[in-house]
Protein backbone atom coordinates (compact mmCIF):
# COMPACT_ATOMS: atom_id res chain seq x y z
CA UNK A 1 0.00 0.00 0.00
CA UNK A 2 2.59 2.61 1.12
CA UNK A 3 6.21 1.46 -0.26
CA UNK A 4 9.17 3.83 0.84
CA UNK A 5 12.25 2.90 -1.29
CA UNK A 6 15.78 3.81 -0.51
CA UNK A 7 14.33 7.27 1.56
CA UNK A 8 16.89 9.88 2.24
CA UNK A 9 16.32 13.59 3.48
CA UNK A 10 18.93 15.78 4.24
CA UNK A 11 18.02 19.16 5.51
CA UNK A 12 19.77 22.28 3.73
CA UNK A 13 22.83 23.22 5.61
CA UNK A 14 22.89 19.93 7.77
CA UNK A 15 25.86 17.24 6.90
CA UNK A 16 23.95 14.22 8.69
CA UNK A 17 20.93 12.92 6.96
CA UNK A 18 17.53 13.56 8.99
CA UNK A 19 16.42 10.07 7.29
CA UNK A 20 19.22 7.62 5.65
CA UNK A 21 18.61 5.03 3.11
CA UNK A 22 14.73 4.07 4.76
CA UNK A 23 13.27 1.09 3.32
CA UNK A 24 9.98 -0.20 4.11
CA UNK A 25 6.41 -1.37 3.38
CA UNK A 26 3.24 -0.55 5.25
CA UNK A 27 0.40 -2.93 4.49
CA UNK A 28 -3.14 -2.11 3.44
CA UNK A 29 -5.49 -1.68 6.90
CA UNK A 30 -2.42 -1.93 8.87
CA UNK A 31 -1.57 0.69 11.75
CA UNK A 32 2.02 1.25 11.57
CA UNK A 33 4.20 3.28 14.08
CA UNK A 34 6.99 5.15 13.78
CA UNK A 35 8.50 5.63 17.20
CA UNK A 36 12.11 6.28 18.22
CA UNK A 37 13.72 9.24 20.30
CA UNK A 38 13.67 12.61 19.39
CA UNK A 39 15.19 13.69 16.23
CA UNK A 40 15.61 10.54 14.86
CA UNK A 41 13.81 11.00 11.86
CA UNK A 42 9.82 9.71 12.49
CA UNK A 43 8.20 12.70 11.87
CA UNK A 44 10.68 13.37 8.70
CA UNK A 45 9.44 10.16 7.26
CA UNK A 46 5.87 10.56 7.60
CA UNK A 47 5.75 14.53 6.44
CA UNK A 48 8.01 13.13 3.04
CA UNK A 49 4.74 10.85 2.31
CA UNK A 50 2.77 13.34 1.70
CA UNK A 51 5.16 15.97 0.78
CA UNK A 52 5.37 18.31 2.85
CA UNK A 53 9.19 17.43 3.33
CA UNK A 54 10.41 16.52 -0.17
CA UNK A 55 12.90 13.72 0.07
CA UNK A 56 16.46 14.44 -1.08
CA UNK A 57 16.31 10.71 -2.82
CA UNK A 58 14.45 7.95 -3.13
CA UNK A 59 10.89 7.24 -3.83
CA UNK A 60 7.77 6.61 -2.07
CA UNK A 61 4.79 4.68 -3.86
CA UNK A 62 0.98 4.51 -2.89
CA UNK A 63 -0.86 1.93 -4.34
CA UNK A 64 2.17 1.41 -6.80
CA UNK A 65 1.97 4.88 -7.76
CA UNK A 66 5.15 7.54 -7.32
CA UNK A 67 4.29 10.37 -4.97
CA UNK A 68 6.68 12.64 -6.57
CA UNK A 69 4.74 12.42 -9.92
CA UNK A 70 1.11 13.40 -8.35
CA UNK A 71 0.24 17.44 -7.60
CA UNK A 72 1.14 17.58 -4.39
CA UNK A 73 -1.99 19.47 -3.07
CA UNK A 74 -4.20 16.37 -4.73
CA UNK A 75 -2.10 14.11 -3.29
CA UNK A 76 -2.61 15.69 -0.18
CA UNK A 77 -6.46 15.29 0.21
CA UNK A 78 -6.11 11.61 -0.21
CA UNK A 79 -4.35 11.29 2.71
CA UNK A 80 -5.52 12.28 5.88
CA UNK A 81 -3.31 14.37 8.19
CA UNK A 82 -3.93 14.77 12.33
CA UNK A 83 -1.15 16.70 14.31
CA UNK A 84 -0.47 17.01 17.92
CA UNK A 85 -1.16 20.88 18.14
CA UNK A 86 -4.60 19.29 15.99
CA UNK A 87 -4.73 22.55 14.00
CA UNK A 88 -8.78 23.08 14.20
CA UNK A 89 -9.48 26.19 11.78
CA UNK A 90 -10.98 28.90 14.94
CA UNK A 91 -12.56 30.81 12.67
CA UNK A 92 -14.62 27.98 11.26
CA UNK A 93 -17.58 25.68 12.85
CA UNK A 94 -17.11 22.21 13.44
CA UNK A 95 -19.35 21.49 10.47
CA UNK A 96 -17.01 23.94 7.92
CA UNK A 97 -13.83 22.56 9.60
CA UNK A 98 -14.91 18.95 9.16
CA UNK A 99 -15.81 19.81 5.51
CA UNK A 100 -12.83 21.20 4.58
CA UNK A 101 -11.74 18.39 2.56
CA UNK A 102 -15.10 17.72 0.65
CA UNK A 103 -15.29 21.15 -0.29
CA UNK A 104 -11.56 21.54 -1.82
CA UNK A 105 -12.79 18.51 -3.85
CA UNK A 106 -16.02 19.93 -4.71
CA UNK A 107 -18.11 17.50 -3.52
CA UNK A 108 -22.34 18.40 -3.49
CA UNK A 109 -23.39 19.91 -0.41
CA UNK A 110 -26.01 17.77 0.30
CA UNK A 111 -23.36 14.88 -0.03
CA UNK A 112 -21.00 16.97 2.60
CA UNK A 113 -23.95 17.71 5.10
CA UNK A 114 -24.32 13.96 4.95
CA UNK A 115 -20.89 13.01 5.64
CA UNK A 116 -20.50 15.20 8.50
CA UNK A 117 -23.29 13.76 10.74
CA UNK A 118 -21.92 10.49 9.75
CA UNK A 119 -18.53 11.18 11.16
CA UNK A 120 -19.89 12.71 13.95
CA UNK A 121 -22.08 9.89 14.80
CA UNK A 122 -18.77 7.73 14.09
CA UNK A 123 -16.74 10.09 16.99
CA UNK A 124 -19.18 9.94 19.12
CA UNK A 125 -19.95 13.78 19.34
CA UNK A 126 -23.57 14.70 19.49
CA UNK A 127 -24.55 16.09 16.12
CA UNK A 128 -27.32 18.70 17.20
CA UNK A 129 -25.72 20.05 20.62
CA UNK A 130 -21.78 20.96 18.61
CA UNK A 131 -21.83 21.15 14.94
CA UNK A 132 -22.29 24.92 14.78
CA UNK A 133 -19.86 25.34 17.54
CA UNK A 134 -16.66 26.71 17.45
CA UNK A 135 -13.14 24.91 18.17
CA UNK A 136 -12.74 26.70 21.66
CA UNK A 137 -15.41 26.27 23.08
CA UNK A 138 -14.93 22.28 22.87
CA UNK A 139 -12.45 20.68 25.26
CA UNK A 140 -9.28 19.32 24.52
CA UNK A 141 -10.50 15.48 23.65
CA UNK A 142 -13.54 16.78 21.78
CA UNK A 143 -11.42 18.82 19.47
CA UNK A 144 -8.81 16.15 18.85
CA UNK A 145 -11.48 13.71 17.77
CA UNK A 146 -12.86 16.75 15.48
CA UNK A 147 -9.16 16.84 13.57
CA UNK A 148 -9.72 12.96 13.54
CA UNK A 149 -12.99 13.31 11.97
CA UNK A 150 -11.89 16.44 9.73
CA UNK A 151 -8.57 13.95 8.50
CA UNK A 152 -11.41 11.22 7.56
CA UNK A 153 -13.70 13.53 5.86
CA UNK A 154 -13.02 12.35 2.24
CA UNK A 155 -12.60 9.08 3.20
CA UNK A 156 -9.02 8.59 2.52
CA UNK A 157 -7.65 5.19 2.51
CA UNK A 158 -4.28 6.14 4.37
CA UNK A 159 -4.14 8.52 7.55
CA UNK A 160 -1.20 9.93 8.30
CA UNK A 161 -1.15 10.60 12.77
CA UNK A 162 1.86 12.86 14.20
CA UNK A 163 1.44 12.52 17.69
CA UNK A 164 -1.79 12.71 17.40
CA UNK A 165 -2.86 12.65 20.96
CA UNK A 166 0.20 13.75 22.52
CA UNK A 167 -1.35 17.01 23.75
CA UNK A 168 -4.25 15.83 26.33
CA UNK A 169 -3.69 14.44 29.48
CA UNK A 170 -3.56 10.64 30.24
CA UNK A 171 -7.01 9.67 30.81
CA UNK A 172 -8.15 11.57 27.85
CA UNK A 173 -5.64 10.02 25.54
CA UNK A 174 -6.56 5.82 26.85
CA UNK A 175 -9.95 6.76 26.09
CA UNK A 176 -9.05 8.06 22.54
CA UNK A 177 -6.50 5.55 21.92
CA UNK A 178 -9.35 2.90 22.90
CA UNK A 179 -11.90 4.94 20.79
CA UNK A 180 -9.72 4.86 17.84
CA UNK A 181 -9.18 1.08 17.58
CA UNK A 182 -12.17 0.75 18.06
CA UNK A 183 -13.02 2.91 15.17
CA UNK A 184 -9.96 1.48 13.07
CA UNK A 185 -11.61 -1.88 13.18
CA UNK A 186 -14.77 -0.58 11.60
CA UNK A 187 -12.58 1.89 8.93
CA UNK A 188 -9.85 -0.02 8.41
CA UNK A 189 -7.59 2.75 7.32
CA UNK A 190 -3.91 2.32 6.60
CA UNK A 191 -2.01 4.33 8.94
CA UNK A 192 1.42 5.11 9.63
CA UNK A 193 1.13 6.81 13.56
CA UNK A 194 4.16 9.04 15.09
CA UNK A 195 4.89 8.76 18.75
CA UNK A 196 8.05 8.74 21.22
CA UNK A 197 5.69 6.87 23.63
CA UNK A 198 6.91 3.16 23.45
CA UNK A 199 3.73 2.33 25.47
CA UNK A 200 1.42 4.13 22.53
CA UNK A 201 3.40 2.62 19.73
CA UNK A 202 3.06 -1.09 21.51
CA UNK A 203 -0.94 -0.69 22.06
CA UNK A 204 -1.66 1.25 18.64
CA UNK A 205 0.81 -0.53 16.41
CA UNK A 206 0.41 -3.30 14.17
CA UNK A 207 3.47 -2.63 12.68
CA UNK A 208 6.41 -0.67 14.56
CA UNK A 209 9.12 0.63 12.98
CA UNK A 210 12.19 1.66 15.48
CA UNK A 211 14.07 4.33 13.95
CA UNK A 212 17.14 5.68 15.56
CA UNK A 213 19.58 8.84 14.25
CA UNK A 214 17.77 8.77 10.59
CA UNK A 215 18.09 4.70 10.34
CA UNK A 216 15.59 1.81 10.43
CA UNK A 217 16.46 -0.56 13.43
CA UNK A 218 13.79 -2.43 13.91
CA UNK A 219 10.59 -3.21 11.72
CA UNK A 220 7.86 -5.53 13.20
CA UNK A 221 5.15 -6.75 14.97
CA UNK A 222 4.84 -5.43 18.73
CA UNK A 223 5.40 -8.70 20.17
CA UNK A 224 8.23 -9.66 18.25
CA UNK A 225 9.75 -6.45 18.88
CA UNK A 226 9.11 -6.94 22.69
CA UNK A 227 10.10 -10.81 22.79
CA UNK A 228 13.38 -10.41 20.37
CA UNK A 229 14.94 -6.85 20.34
CA UNK A 230 17.28 -6.55 17.59
CA UNK A 231 20.16 -5.24 19.69
CA UNK A 232 20.85 -3.02 22.12
CA UNK A 233 19.03 0.08 21.53
CA UNK A 234 15.92 -1.39 20.69
CA UNK A 235 16.05 -3.43 23.98
CA UNK A 236 17.00 -0.16 25.96
CA UNK A 237 14.38 1.93 24.48
CA UNK A 238 11.58 -0.90 25.00
CA UNK A 239 12.59 -0.51 28.87
CA UNK A 240 13.35 -3.26 31.18
CA UNK A 241 9.63 -3.98 31.74
CA UNK A 242 9.07 -5.40 28.79
CA UNK A 243 7.66 -8.32 30.04
CA UNK A 244 5.20 -6.07 31.29
CA UNK A 245 4.49 -4.36 28.54
CA UNK A 246 3.56 -8.07 26.89
CA UNK A 247 0.68 -7.63 29.06
CA UNK A 248 -0.73 -4.39 27.07
CA UNK A 249 -0.57 -6.92 23.97
CA UNK A 250 -2.32 -9.93 24.93
CA UNK A 251 -6.52 -9.57 25.27
CA UNK A 252 -8.60 -11.40 27.91
CA UNK A 253 -11.08 -12.76 25.27
CA UNK A 254 -7.59 -14.63 23.80
CA UNK A 255 -7.05 -16.27 27.12
CA UNK A 256 -10.82 -16.57 29.19
CA UNK A 257 -11.55 -19.88 29.81
CA UNK A 258 -14.91 -20.35 28.15
CA UNK A 259 -16.01 -23.38 29.48
CA UNK A 260 -17.01 -22.69 33.45
CA UNK A 261 -20.14 -23.38 35.59
CA UNK A 262 -23.19 -20.29 36.05
CA UNK A 263 -25.91 -20.31 37.39
CA UNK A 264 -29.47 -18.55 36.44
CA UNK A 265 -31.51 -16.45 38.57
CA UNK A 266 -34.44 -18.49 37.86
CA UNK A 267 -32.88 -21.68 39.05
CA UNK A 268 -34.35 -22.90 42.19
CA UNK A 269 -32.29 -23.08 45.69
CA UNK A 270 -32.06 -27.28 45.49
CA UNK A 271 -30.93 -27.67 42.24
CA UNK A 272 -28.24 -24.79 42.83
CA UNK A 273 -26.81 -26.13 46.33
CA UNK A 274 -26.58 -29.08 44.40
CA UNK A 275 -24.55 -27.95 41.17
CA UNK A 276 -22.20 -26.20 43.41
CA UNK A 277 -21.32 -29.22 45.90
CA UNK A 278 -21.35 -31.42 42.91
CA UNK A 279 -18.49 -29.54 41.88
CA UNK A 280 -16.72 -28.81 44.39
CA UNK A 281 -16.87 -24.88 44.55
CA UNK A 282 -17.41 -22.30 46.94
CA UNK A 283 -19.11 -20.56 45.03
CA UNK A 284 -21.05 -19.80 41.66
CA UNK A 285 -21.70 -16.82 39.68
CA UNK A 286 -25.32 -15.71 38.31
CA UNK A 287 -26.47 -14.71 35.82
CA UNK A 288 -30.13 -13.15 34.30
CA UNK A 289 -32.09 -15.39 31.34
CA UNK A 290 -30.59 -13.22 28.95
CA UNK A 291 -27.16 -14.24 30.05
CA UNK A 292 -26.11 -10.65 31.50
CA UNK A 293 -23.94 -11.18 34.84
CA UNK A 294 -25.97 -10.24 38.17
CA UNK A 295 -23.08 -11.59 40.37
CA UNK A 296 -22.17 -14.11 42.33
CA UNK A 297 -22.83 -16.44 45.34
CA UNK A 298 -21.10 -18.50 48.11
CA UNK A 299 -22.04 -21.49 49.33
CA UNK A 300 -21.79 -20.43 52.86
CA UNK A 301 -24.36 -17.76 52.86
CA UNK A 302 -26.58 -19.34 50.96
CA UNK A 303 -26.42 -22.42 54.03
CA UNK A 304 -26.57 -19.91 56.56
CA UNK A 305 -29.41 -17.89 54.97
CA UNK A 306 -31.75 -20.88 54.11
CA UNK A 307 -33.44 -21.66 51.17
CA UNK A 308 -35.90 -18.79 50.56
CA UNK A 309 -35.56 -15.70 48.42
CA UNK A 310 -31.86 -16.77 47.94
CA UNK A 311 -31.47 -14.26 45.06
CA UNK A 312 -31.43 -11.38 47.78
CA UNK A 313 -27.81 -13.08 48.53
CA UNK A 314 -26.59 -12.05 45.28
CA UNK A 315 -23.09 -10.49 45.51
CA UNK A 316 -21.72 -7.73 42.75
CA UNK A 317 -18.32 -8.48 41.71
CA UNK A 318 -16.25 -6.44 39.29
CA UNK A 319 -16.36 -7.82 35.52
CA UNK A 320 -13.62 -7.22 32.95
CA UNK A 321 -14.49 -6.37 29.14
CA UNK A 322 -13.28 -8.78 26.77
CA UNK A 323 -11.48 -6.30 24.67
CA UNK A 324 -9.43 -4.96 28.03
CA UNK A 325 -5.84 -5.95 28.15
CA UNK A 326 -4.18 -8.10 30.84
CA UNK A 327 -2.32 -5.42 32.13
CA UNK A 328 -5.92 -3.82 32.83
CA UNK A 329 -6.59 -7.38 34.92
CA UNK A 330 -3.79 -6.76 36.94
CA UNK A 331 -4.79 -3.55 37.59
CA UNK A 332 -7.94 -4.58 38.71
CA UNK A 333 -6.57 -7.09 40.59
CA UNK A 334 -4.83 -4.80 42.71
CA UNK A 335 -7.35 -2.47 43.19
CA UNK A 336 -10.42 -4.88 43.93
CA UNK A 337 -8.63 -7.46 45.79
CA UNK A 338 -9.98 -10.30 43.64
CA UNK A 339 -7.87 -12.87 42.27
CA UNK A 340 -10.79 -14.37 39.60
CA UNK A 341 -12.96 -11.99 37.34
CA UNK A 342 -16.01 -12.84 35.22
CA UNK A 343 -15.01 -11.59 31.66
CA UNK A 344 -18.34 -9.85 29.56
CA UNK A 345 -18.63 -8.16 26.43
CA UNK A 346 -19.99 -4.22 25.42
CA UNK A 347 -23.34 -5.73 26.66
CA UNK A 348 -22.57 -6.95 30.08
CA UNK A 349 -23.15 -10.62 28.60
CA UNK A 350 -21.13 -12.80 30.32
CA UNK A 351 -18.90 -14.60 28.35
CA UNK A 352 -16.23 -16.16 30.40
CA UNK A 353 -13.60 -15.90 33.39
CA UNK A 354 -10.01 -15.28 33.75
CA UNK A 355 -7.77 -15.61 36.88
CA UNK A 356 -4.26 -15.22 37.66
CA UNK A 357 -3.52 -18.95 36.55
CA UNK A 358 -4.81 -18.71 33.01
CA UNK A 359 -2.48 -15.72 32.77
CA UNK A 360 0.57 -17.11 34.46
CA UNK A 361 0.11 -20.06 32.22
CA UNK A 362 -0.36 -17.94 29.17
CA UNK A 363 2.89 -15.93 29.30
CA UNK A 364 5.25 -18.94 30.17
CA UNK A 365 3.37 -20.92 27.26
CA UNK A 366 4.18 -17.64 25.27
CA UNK A 367 8.00 -17.19 26.26
CA UNK A 368 8.69 -21.05 25.67
CA UNK A 369 7.96 -20.77 22.34
CA UNK B 1 -24.42 80.91 19.42
CA UNK B 2 -21.93 82.77 17.18
CA UNK B 3 -21.23 79.18 15.83
CA UNK B 4 -24.68 78.21 14.22
CA UNK B 5 -24.98 81.98 13.22
CA UNK B 6 -21.81 80.83 11.54
CA UNK B 7 -22.97 77.51 10.28
CA UNK B 8 -26.04 78.70 8.92
CA UNK B 9 -24.56 81.51 6.98
CA UNK B 10 -21.29 80.10 5.22
CA UNK B 11 -23.35 76.98 4.84
CA UNK B 12 -22.28 76.45 1.04
CA UNK B 13 -18.63 77.28 1.59
CA UNK B 14 -19.00 74.67 4.61
CA UNK B 15 -20.45 72.40 2.19
CA UNK B 16 -17.77 72.51 -0.21
CA UNK B 17 -15.14 72.43 2.23
CA UNK B 18 -16.65 69.23 3.49
CA UNK B 19 -17.41 67.25 0.55
CA UNK B 20 -13.56 68.26 -0.84
CA UNK B 21 -12.12 66.94 2.42
CA UNK B 22 -14.44 63.76 1.50
CA UNK B 23 -13.19 63.32 -1.68
CA UNK B 24 -9.74 63.57 -0.39
CA UNK B 25 -10.02 61.00 1.54
CA UNK B 26 -11.69 58.98 -0.18
CA UNK B 27 -8.86 59.14 -2.91
CA UNK B 28 -6.54 58.51 -0.33
CA UNK B 29 -8.26 55.78 1.22
CA UNK B 30 -8.74 53.98 -1.56
CA UNK B 31 -5.44 54.34 -2.84
CA UNK B 32 -4.53 53.33 0.58
CA UNK B 33 -6.37 49.86 1.01
CA UNK B 34 -5.39 48.66 -2.40
CA UNK B 35 -1.65 49.49 -1.78
CA UNK B 36 -0.82 48.11 1.41
CA UNK B 37 -3.29 45.76 2.03
CA UNK B 38 -1.76 43.91 -1.48
CA UNK B 39 1.96 44.67 -0.60
CA UNK B 40 1.01 43.27 2.37
CA UNK B 41 0.28 40.45 0.79
CA UNK B 42 3.17 40.05 -1.49
CA UNK B 43 5.93 40.68 1.02
CA UNK B 44 4.40 37.88 3.97
CA UNK B 45 7.16 35.76 3.30
CA UNK B 46 9.84 38.18 2.58
CA UNK B 47 10.98 39.19 5.88
CA UNK B 48 13.81 41.36 4.95
CA UNK B 49 11.85 43.27 2.40
CA UNK B 50 9.30 43.72 5.18
CA UNK B 51 11.62 44.57 7.47
CA UNK B 52 13.38 47.47 4.92
CA UNK B 53 9.83 48.44 3.92
CA UNK B 54 8.10 48.99 7.83
CA UNK B 55 11.48 50.76 8.61
CA UNK B 56 11.06 53.22 5.76
CA UNK B 57 7.27 53.41 6.64
CA UNK B 58 8.44 54.18 10.28
CA UNK B 59 10.53 56.91 9.27
CA UNK B 60 8.12 58.95 7.31
CA UNK B 61 6.09 58.65 10.45
CA UNK B 62 8.43 60.50 12.18
CA UNK B 63 8.67 63.49 9.58
CA UNK B 64 6.00 65.98 10.36
CA UNK B 65 3.40 65.96 8.16
CA UNK B 66 3.16 69.70 7.39
CA UNK B 67 7.19 69.23 6.16
CA UNK B 68 6.19 66.44 4.28
CA UNK B 69 3.47 68.31 2.55
CA UNK B 70 6.27 71.05 1.79
CA UNK B 71 8.88 68.65 0.71
CA UNK B 72 6.32 67.42 -1.50
CA UNK B 73 5.03 71.00 -3.06
CA UNK B 74 8.62 71.20 -4.32
CA UNK B 75 8.68 68.41 -6.90
CA UNK B 76 7.76 69.44 -9.61
CA UNK B 77 5.03 66.54 -10.56
CA UNK B 78 3.19 66.95 -7.50
CA UNK B 79 3.16 70.75 -6.87
CA UNK B 80 0.74 72.84 -5.14
CA UNK B 81 -1.96 70.23 -6.04
CA UNK B 82 -4.38 67.40 -4.66
CA UNK B 83 -2.00 64.99 -5.60
CA UNK B 84 0.98 66.40 -3.30
CA UNK B 85 -1.98 65.51 -0.54
CA UNK B 86 -3.00 62.66 -1.39
CA UNK B 87 0.35 61.51 -1.85
CA UNK B 88 1.60 62.44 1.85
CA UNK B 89 -1.83 60.70 3.05
CA UNK B 90 -0.83 57.03 1.27
CA UNK B 91 2.27 57.43 2.38
CA UNK B 92 1.36 58.04 6.68
CA UNK B 93 -1.17 55.48 6.04
CA UNK B 94 1.78 52.68 5.40
CA UNK B 95 3.19 51.62 8.57
CA UNK B 96 -0.16 50.86 10.45
CA UNK B 97 -1.96 49.06 7.79
CA UNK B 98 1.47 47.35 5.94
CA UNK B 99 2.91 46.60 9.32
CA UNK B 100 -0.32 45.05 10.71
CA UNK B 101 -1.29 43.35 7.32
CA UNK B 102 2.34 41.98 7.79
CA UNK B 103 2.48 40.56 10.88
CA UNK B 104 -1.17 39.62 11.41
CA UNK B 105 -0.65 37.02 8.44
CA UNK B 106 2.75 36.00 9.92
CA UNK B 107 1.08 35.77 13.32
CA UNK B 108 -1.00 32.95 12.07
CA UNK B 109 -0.53 30.20 14.39
CA UNK B 110 2.36 27.78 12.41
CA UNK B 111 0.20 24.60 13.08
CA UNK B 112 -2.97 25.89 11.82
CA UNK B 113 -1.68 26.86 8.42
CA UNK B 114 0.21 23.24 8.52
CA UNK B 115 -2.53 21.45 8.96
CA UNK B 116 -4.08 23.44 5.86
CA UNK B 117 -1.45 22.35 4.08
CA UNK B 118 -1.53 18.66 4.85
CA UNK B 119 -5.43 18.68 3.96
CA UNK B 120 -4.34 19.34 0.14
CA UNK B 121 -5.14 23.55 0.20
CA UNK B 122 -2.96 25.42 -2.11
CA UNK B 123 -0.97 28.35 -1.07
CA UNK B 124 -3.67 30.48 -2.31
CA UNK B 125 -6.24 28.59 -0.39
CA UNK B 126 -4.55 29.07 2.64
CA UNK B 127 -3.95 32.26 2.44
CA UNK B 128 -7.91 33.13 1.82
CA UNK B 129 -9.45 30.81 3.20
CA UNK B 130 -7.48 30.75 6.38
CA UNK B 131 -4.42 33.38 7.15
CA UNK B 132 -6.77 36.15 6.02
CA UNK B 133 -9.89 35.48 7.79
CA UNK B 134 -7.85 35.03 10.98
CA UNK B 135 -5.22 37.96 10.02
CA UNK B 136 -8.53 39.90 9.83
CA UNK B 137 -8.77 41.49 13.65
CA UNK B 138 -5.60 42.94 13.40
CA UNK B 139 -5.42 44.37 9.89
CA UNK B 140 -9.00 46.28 10.63
CA UNK B 141 -7.31 47.51 13.93
CA UNK B 142 -4.51 49.06 11.72
CA UNK B 143 -7.61 50.20 8.82
CA UNK B 144 -8.62 51.54 11.61
CA UNK B 145 -6.02 53.91 13.09
CA UNK B 146 -4.72 54.65 9.82
CA UNK B 147 -8.11 56.05 8.59
CA UNK B 148 -9.07 58.53 11.88
CA UNK B 149 -5.19 59.62 11.34
CA UNK B 150 -5.69 60.47 7.55
CA UNK B 151 -8.87 62.46 8.21
CA UNK B 152 -6.90 64.61 10.95
CA UNK B 153 -3.74 65.04 8.55
CA UNK B 154 -6.22 65.78 5.70
CA UNK B 155 -6.56 69.10 7.31
CA UNK B 156 -3.02 70.16 6.86
CA UNK B 157 -3.52 69.49 3.30
CA UNK B 158 -5.18 73.26 3.04
CA UNK B 159 -0.74 74.59 3.23
CA UNK B 160 -0.44 73.01 0.18
CA UNK B 161 -3.68 74.83 -1.61
CA UNK B 162 -6.43 71.79 -0.59
CA UNK B 163 -9.84 74.05 0.27
CA UNK B 164 -11.51 72.01 2.90
CA UNK B 165 -12.30 71.98 6.19
CA UNK B 166 -8.68 72.52 7.20
CA UNK B 167 -9.82 76.02 5.55
CA UNK B 168 -11.97 76.73 8.48
CA UNK B 169 -9.78 76.16 11.19
CA UNK B 170 -6.46 78.44 9.53
CA UNK B 171 -8.67 80.80 8.47
CA UNK B 172 -10.13 80.53 11.94
CA UNK B 173 -6.67 81.14 13.58
CA UNK B 174 -5.55 83.56 11.31
CA UNK B 175 -8.21 86.01 11.73
CA UNK B 176 -9.03 85.03 15.38
CA UNK B 177 -12.54 84.03 14.66
CA UNK B 178 -13.06 80.94 17.20
CA UNK B 179 -16.53 80.33 15.78
CA UNK B 180 -14.67 79.11 12.48
CA UNK B 181 -12.32 77.50 14.34
CA UNK B 182 -14.97 75.59 16.05
CA UNK B 183 -17.28 74.84 13.38
CA UNK B 184 -13.98 72.87 11.60
CA UNK B 185 -12.64 71.42 14.52
CA UNK B 186 -16.44 69.80 15.56
CA UNK B 187 -16.59 68.80 11.27
CA UNK B 188 -13.35 66.99 11.09
CA UNK B 189 -14.23 65.07 14.30
CA UNK B 190 -17.30 64.01 13.48
CA UNK B 191 -15.84 62.93 10.49
CA UNK B 192 -13.47 60.90 12.66
CA UNK B 193 -15.81 59.85 14.70
CA UNK B 194 -18.30 58.40 12.05
CA UNK B 195 -15.23 56.65 10.21
CA UNK B 196 -14.63 54.83 13.31
CA UNK B 197 -17.63 54.03 14.22
CA UNK B 198 -18.19 52.58 10.05
CA UNK B 199 -15.32 50.14 10.57
CA UNK B 200 -16.38 49.04 14.67
CA UNK B 201 -19.48 47.95 12.38
CA UNK B 202 -17.63 46.93 9.68
CA UNK B 203 -15.26 44.60 12.09
CA UNK B 204 -18.34 42.81 13.56
CA UNK B 205 -20.04 41.54 9.73
CA UNK B 206 -16.62 40.39 8.56
CA UNK B 207 -15.26 38.55 11.68
CA UNK B 208 -16.08 35.18 11.98
CA UNK B 209 -17.66 34.60 15.58
CA UNK B 210 -15.11 32.15 15.93
CA UNK B 211 -12.52 34.51 15.73
CA UNK B 212 -13.81 37.16 17.58
CA UNK B 213 -14.74 35.11 20.92
CA UNK B 214 -11.78 33.64 20.82
CA UNK B 215 -10.13 37.33 21.19
CA UNK B 216 -12.80 38.10 23.70
CA UNK B 217 -11.66 35.33 26.04
CA UNK B 218 -7.63 35.71 25.91
CA UNK B 219 -8.88 39.50 26.74
CA UNK B 220 -10.41 37.86 29.73
CA UNK B 221 -7.82 35.86 31.25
Amino acid sequence: MIKLENLSKTYQGEAKAAVYNLNLEVEEGEICVFVGPSGCGKTTTLKMINRLIEPSSGNIYINGVNTAAQKKSELRRKIGYVIQEIGLFPHMTVKENIATVPLLLKWEQKKIDERVMELLELIGLDAAANIDKYPHELSGGQQQRVGVARAMAADPPIMLMDEPFGAVDPITRADLQNEFLRLQKKINKTICFVTHDIDEAIKMGDKILIMNKGKLIQYDSPKNILSKPQNEFVEDFIGSDRALKVLNLIHVSEIMESDFDFAVLSDDYHSLIKKIKQKKKKYLLITSADKKLAGYVTLRSLEKNGHKNWQKYIKAIPAVKKDASLKDVFNLMLEKEFTIFPVVDLENKLLGRINLDNIKNHISFEYQE
Amino acid sequence: MSVINYFISNIDNIIDYTFAHLYLLLISIILSLFLWLSLGIIIRNKSKTAKTLIAFGSFIMAVPSISLYGILMTIPAFGLNIRSAVFALVLYSMIPILRNVYTALNGVNPAIIESARGMGMTERQILWKVQLPLALPVIIAGVRVALVMMVGIATLAVFIGERNLGQLIYQGIVRTRTEMIITGAILVSSISVSVDILMGFLEKKFLSPGVLKSLNLGRDQ
